[in-house]
């Protein structure tokens, strides 16, 4: 054998063992890649893709070879299609790293989110000879961030509409932190923690011993649910606060943290006060009525037979009905002498008329006005001008602010067409009510003329100011 | 009415209620001077030196309620007996002035009448 012989068969063997040994590592190269749950492709260095793994077909559904030089287009997002090409263009150039992420149809037609990794194969005349690149399935985990992202943002919405805020504690180094609306909460700016010694010295004297302090956040025995009143930070306003905690342990059992959340309970605090306010005020409203009611009973059964005090005493309770009426519509602060007269009369209202400006009456003269109204009415239904068909009721008043002694409120009843009067014999109820109740409720004086033409009843007294 | 009728102190600031207990009271035999608030009440117990009884309700328009008109006739005229009322509950203990004594309302002209004549030596 010569020397070229020797050389040459030399130079097969090595080549030999060169394809050999590529031949193993291409075997463990598509082993691999058949293997792994990614897609794996390869693509000539002009960037024209020429191998996929299993997993790519399986998962696009695409035949052999249908991804091959830029088929692979076609499973991308067309939404996404540009920025992954404009990615792929430059890392062919620069000969560098690619990584993009895109959603890739499945064979249902579903899109999934993928990041495409590829890194170029250098030979080791530094000559770029392949790409290997890889695309890792990253759907389930986007969607995980995605609904932990919204759930978060849930949580914050609900906190914020229900104004909550979170706090957490560290125990030993005895400071806490909060969401922003903790701080706002307190009047405070904003910080990342702060001593717990700041909010306790902000807590009112009274209900220092309702929050937690050094020991039983030590030992745990701090009440999970606590409310009281705390002097805010910047307006130096009182304000109610509620806050529920829970407790960490470390590995020994002993409290190392409390979390959990804080509120402004402040609207509820007052609503409750004025819950309690109201009833006793119900209360006392109730008992004033009974005792008015108890007052006015005992005054129509004296001096008359039971039949005529049953008819007067439902006309008199129906006249406080009527003014109780107007009142509650007028949340018990108010009522127009125009309405008290009007509601009163209201079964005559073909044969009275009222006139006369806007004057408000508080509860107290509101009601007086609307019982000597009702007499009035009762005793003119009787004897006087609304027992006839032509007889009529002029109500007139005015405010005179000329007069000395500040502005006069007169109030007059004036009786039309009715039968000749003359006076009563014994002074009745009506007579009491609205010569003496009429008159003091309104600080005045009332003036009763049984005239034979029609009964006059006016009532001179300061103007009437409720109280607003 | 008796030559010998007692003189007493009604205080009420509803009228309906002043003047109806007041005449039920003046039926009974006792001689009624009628106030609308404390000052008026104080204004009649200045002028009169035999006023044996003050019945008086709790809520009373202006500065002076019945309890605080109540401690000023203990401290003043400690002989005159007190009654209170008020539609509202019964003031605690501390409420109330030493020896007096509370009728809740509505009350009835009768049995407060005979709590009245009762007091009275």
């Amino acid at each position: 054998m010569s020397e070229d012989e020797a050389r040459s068969e030399e130079l097969l063997r090595r080549i030999a063992t060169l394809e050999q040994a590529l031949a193993r590592s291409e075997a463990r190269f598509r082993a691999f890649t058949d293997a792994v749950p990614h897609h794996v492709w390869t693509s000539r260095p002009d960037g024209m893709l020429d191998w996929f793994n299993p997993r790519v077909y399986e998962y696009s559904g695409a035949r052999q070879g249908e991804l091959d030089g830029e088929g692979w287009a076609g499973i991308v997002h067309p939404d996404d299609l540009a920025a992954a090409a404009k990615g792929w263009a430059e890392a062919l150039v620069a000969g560098q790293f690619y990584q993009v992420e895109f959603r890739l149809r499945r064979h249902d037609g579903v899109y999934r989110h993928h990041i495409a990794r590829a890194v170029p194969i250098y030979d080791r005349s530094g000559t770029l000879v392949q790409w290997i690149g890889t695309n890792t399935d990253i759907d389930d985990q986007m969607r995980d961030a995605q609904a932990l992202r919204q759930s978060e943002t849930r949580l914050k919405l609900a906190q914020y509409a229900a104004g909550i805020a979170s706090i957490e504690i560290d125990i030993e180094a005895g400071t806490i932190s909060g969401s922003e609306a903790f701080w706002e909460m307190w009047g405070l700016s904003p910080r990342e923690k702060a001593p717990l010694a700041m909010f306790e010295a902000m807590v009112v004297p009274e209900d220092q011993h309702l929050r937690s302090n050094a020991r039983n956040r030590a030992d745990g025995s701090a009440s999970p649910s606590a409310e009281y009143r705390i002097r805010r930070g910047d307006t130096g306003e009182i304000r109610w606060l509620a806050r529920h905690i829970d407790f960490t342990r470390g590995i020994t059992g002993t409290p190392t943290r409390m979390f959990g959340v804080i509120q402004d309970i402040t609207e509820r605090k007052q609503a409750e006060a004025r819950q309690e306010m109201l009833t006793h005020e119900l209360e006392h409203r109730i008992k004033n009525i009974l005792a008015t009611v108890s007052a006015i009973a005992s005054k129509t059964l004296r001096n008359t037979d039971l039949d005529s005090a049953r008819e007067a005493l439902a006309e008199r309770l129906r006249a406080l009905a009527n003014a109780h009426d107007i009142l509650t519509f007028r949340k018990w602060t108010e009522a127009s002498v125009a309405e008290v007269v009007e509601s009163t009369l209201s079964a005559f209202a073909k044969q009275t008329t009222f006139t006369g400006p806007s004057v408000s009456l508080d509860p107290k003269k509101a009601l007086s006005l609307a019982l000597a109204v009702n007499e009035l009415a009762t005793n003119a239904q009787k004897y006087g001008a609304l027992s006839v068909e032509g007889g009529r009721v002029e109500v007139l008043w005015r405010i005179d602010d000329e007069a000395a002694g500040g502005p006069q409120f007169t109030w007059s009843w004036r009786e039309i067409g009715g039968p000749e009067v003359s006076p009563p014999t014994r002074q009745g109820f009506g007579t009491f009510l609205i010569e003496r109740v009429l008159a003091s409720d309104f600080g005045g004086s009332v003036r009763i003329e049984y005239a034979p033409d029609g009964v006059e009843c006016v009532l001179t007294a300061p103007s009437p100011t409720p109280l607003s | 009415m008796t030559a010998e009728s007692r003189c007493i102190v009604v205080v009420e600031d509803e009228a309906l209620l002043l003047f109806t207990i007041a005449d039920d009271l003046r039926q009974a035999g006792f001689e009624v001077l009628e106030a609308s608030d404390a000052r008026e009440a104080i204004v009649h117990l200045e002028r009169r030196a035999d006023v044996e009884l003050l019945f008086t309700d709790i809520d009373l328009p202006g500065s002076m309620d019945g309890v605080r008109l109540s401690a000023v006739v203990r401290e003043r005229w400690p002989h005159i007996k007190i009654v209170v009322t008020s539609g509202k509950h019964r003031p605690d203990r501390r409420g109330m002035p030493e020896g007096s004594l509370f009728i809740g309302k509505p009350y009835l002209p009768g049995p407060l009448a005979r709590t009245i004549h009762g007091l009275l030596p």
